[in-house]
């Protein structure tokens, strides 16, 4: 055999992955003898952030002709990280052979900034054919189904979408913008009697300030009048994200796009209840 | 030890604002129609009479208690039904006609609010006005009624002249310039009050002791439907409650029906054109808040107001009773929309604002919100301002 990793049954891979591990080792002596590493942390950060997009398992199937798994997957673009960085630490230190070298060998695995590739999974929810995002919200056993819909598509705060299907122009409601709500085909102030209810689902669109800029529909089941509440809010942060993914930040801090785990706690043998026990007895 | 406040000499930037004085304009003819939607307008010295004198509807005491002098904002709703009743105002009938005109739509729309708007707004343009602002009150078993043989009705003493008391209070002036066209007999020893004499001399006879005060009130009703100097009035809200069963028993102790109580029979009447009313109408606007006296399946369809969806499956085999159908015929409806438009909820909201209600920091992201949550239901906004925690 050619080399020792015939015995390995993924020969390709590993001549690649210890190919990357010795190219690091390399590139790690190089820095050091030049007294360069560690990099002072503004420049590392930067440094970091502007790493490639490594291919996915089924790019690296099509290139690389191998199947591959998803953890091996993880084992290469760790070094690959790593080798990365350091060459952006080798450019700003004026290594340019050494940075030349690197990243022509490692550009082969990285996918080029414009480039999209079918197989990945996209960063943000698409809008539909009617310019439509949809998000998904769940708090204890209730379900939440959101859509919501720009109520000027002209503004900047819709994203601009291919609209096959013609759509009409928006009817002049005045001087404001309103958000119009619907809940299981019900007005809000219907279907949710409680307050406090009414603002655990508008708060996802006042914390965003989007507030009259779009229109809401959600479909909700499961659970009770606050559980529905909360899941109409999740799904409802959710679906932001997807006509404004610059949210993400406000949102999150806001906890509003965190599903709440908390569920009833089972009952135990041995006990009344989850926590509850049996009156003691002495004898 | 902080030292003591010198209040001659503080920052005014430390204490809160005063409440502005609101200069709200008066809910008369002039200000109504020119008034931008949305801009409040307080009621005028009469309607404020009026409802001194009558009551205020229950539906929406709460909106009235936030500040000294009740509001209301101008709606496009207001303005529709304003005109509707300049119009017909001045149209007179010789032949008894229906009348009735019923406003409908969503709880907390704002049908008792219009109402009063309209009141306000009669009573600035000379009409003469009765207004039953509980009909439930009516219906409820809340003061005495007795069994008159002559009618095969019940009659409601204590109410009728309450009826006539307020009548007396608010419309004294118009009462003094109508002449009585014919002799009616009043009293139990067949008193008449002679042909000629003025309307209020007849009203103030009703509130003496021991009179016939049905029978007065019958008679005084009957003579503003004739005369057609002034156009009346008839100002009924919870109007469903005129058709239900009330809580009244019979001597068998079957529940009465209401259109067998005497005040809610001579409403029903005059609306359907049974009595002559020549000049002026029966406005009534409906009360969803009643849940256990819902307005009837034929007076829904008269009125063109929306069935509930048991009664909308049932298609013709919903109970329609004879009686229900008779009291309903000839009604017009008059829908309210569900939703209070953004300007007039603005100017409620900057109201609000400027007479320091709110204990909320106000911001065009507050109103807002609030808006959307409340879906543009009146009485939902009002809850949603004032029971907010945030």
């Amino acid at each position: 055999p050619a080399s020792p990793n015939f015995f390995s049954a993924r020969e390709a891979y590993y001549a690649i992955l210890y190919e990357m591990e010795d190219l690091l080792k390399l590139v790690n002596r190089r820095l050091e003898e030049a007294a360069v590493l560690p990099p002072p942390k503004d420049i590392a950060r930067s440094i970091r952030m502007a790493r490639p997009a490594w291919l996915s398992v089924m790019e690296f199937r099509e290139v690389l002709n191998f199947r591959m798994g998803v953890a091996m997957r993880k084992r290469l673009i760790a070094v690959l990280d790593e080798l990365a960085s350091l060459t952006g630490v080798a450019q700003y230190a004026g290594m340019v052979d050494l940075y030349q070298g690197v990243s022509a060998r490692i550009a082969g695995f990285g996918r080029l900034k414009n480039e999209t590739s079918a197989g990945s999974r996209q960063q943000y929810a698409k809008l539909d054919q009617y310019g439509r995002s949809y998000g998904h919200g769940a708090r204890k056993t209730s379900t939440a189904r959101v859509w919501m819909i720009a109520t000027d598509p002209t503004l900047p705060t819709a994203r601009p979408f291919e609209p096959p299907i013609p759509i009409s122009p928006p009817p002049s409601s005045g001087p404001l913008l309103t958000t119009t709500i619907l809940v299981n085909s019900m007005p809000l102030a219907t279907y949710f009697t409680q307050v406090y209810d009414r603002e655990m689902i508008i708060r996802p669109l006042r914390v965003t300030g989007l507030l009259g800029a779009f229109n809401i529909f959600a479909l909700v089941q499961g659970g009770g009048t606050t559980g529905q509440a909360d899941a109409v809010a999740n799904g409802l942060a959710r679906a932001i994200m997807g006509h404004a993914p610059q949210m993400k930040g406000v949102l999150s801090q806001a906890g509003l796009l965190h599903r709440d785990p908390r569920v009833v706690e089972r009952k135990k043998t041995g006990r009344a209840k989850a926590r509850e026990g049996y009156t003691w007895v002495k004898r | 030890m902080p030292s003591p406040i010198d209040y001659r000499n503080v920052n005014e930037n430390h204490f809160d604002a005063k409440p502005k004085p609101l200069d709200l304009l008066d809910f008369e003819p002039q200000n109504v129609f020119t008034a931008q939607i949305g801009e409040p307008l307080a009621y005028a010295e009469r309607a404020r009479k009026a409802f001194n004198a009558f009551g205020l509807p229950s539906s929406n005491k709460w909106s009235h208690k936030v500040f000294a002098s009740p509001f209301s904002v101008v709606r496009d709703a207001t303005v529709q039904l304003l005109t509707e009743l300049n119009v017909r105002s001045e149209q007179v009938r010789s032949e008894p006609e229906p009348t009735g005109l019923i406003l409908h739509g969503t709880s907390g729309c704002g049908k008792s609010t219009l109402l009063m708007q309209a009141l306000g707004h009669c009573l600035e343009n000379g009409w003469i006005v009765l207004y039953i602002p509980r009909s439930i009150d009516v219906i409820n078993s809340s003061s005495p009624y007795h069994y008159e043989a002559r009618t095969k009705l019940f009659n409601q003493p204590v109410i009728s002249r309450a009826l006539i008391q307020g009548l007396l209070e608010v419309n004294r002036e118009a009462l003094e310039k109508i002449k009585v066209d014919q002799d009616i007999v009043y009293g139990h020893q067949g008193q008449t009050f002679k042909a000629g004499g003025e309307l209020s001399r007849l009203v103030v006879i009703g509130l003496e002791d021991d009179m016939d005060t049905v029978v007065i009130l019958d008679a005084v009703m009957d003579q503003l439907g004739r005369q057609t100097e002034f156009p009346v009035l008839i100002a009924v809200d919870d109007y469903q409650c005129l058709y239900v069963e009330s809580v009244y028993r019979d001597p068998q102790f079957f529940p009465i029906r209401a259109y067998h109580l005497s005040v809610p029979r001579m409403v029903l009447e005059f609306a359907i054109g049974q009595r002559q009313l020549s000049r002026g109408l029966v406005l009534g606007a409906l009360g969803p808040l009643h849940t256990n006296h819902i307005a009837p399946v034929p007076l829904r369809e008269a009125i063109g107001a929306e069935l509930s969806w048991k009664d909308a499956a049932a298609g013709p085999y919903a109970e329609r009773h004879k009686a229900h159908v008779h009291f309903s015929q000839g009604l017009k409806g008059f829908p309210v929309p569900a939703q209070v438009g953004v300007e007039a909820a603005l100017g409620w909201y900057k109201t609000y604002v400027d007479g320091l209600v709110l204990h909320t920091r106000a911001s065009d992201d507050f109103f807002l919100a609030k808006y959307t949550e409340a879906s543009g239901n009146a009485r939902e906004f009002n809850r949603a301002l004032l029971d907010t925690m945030q």
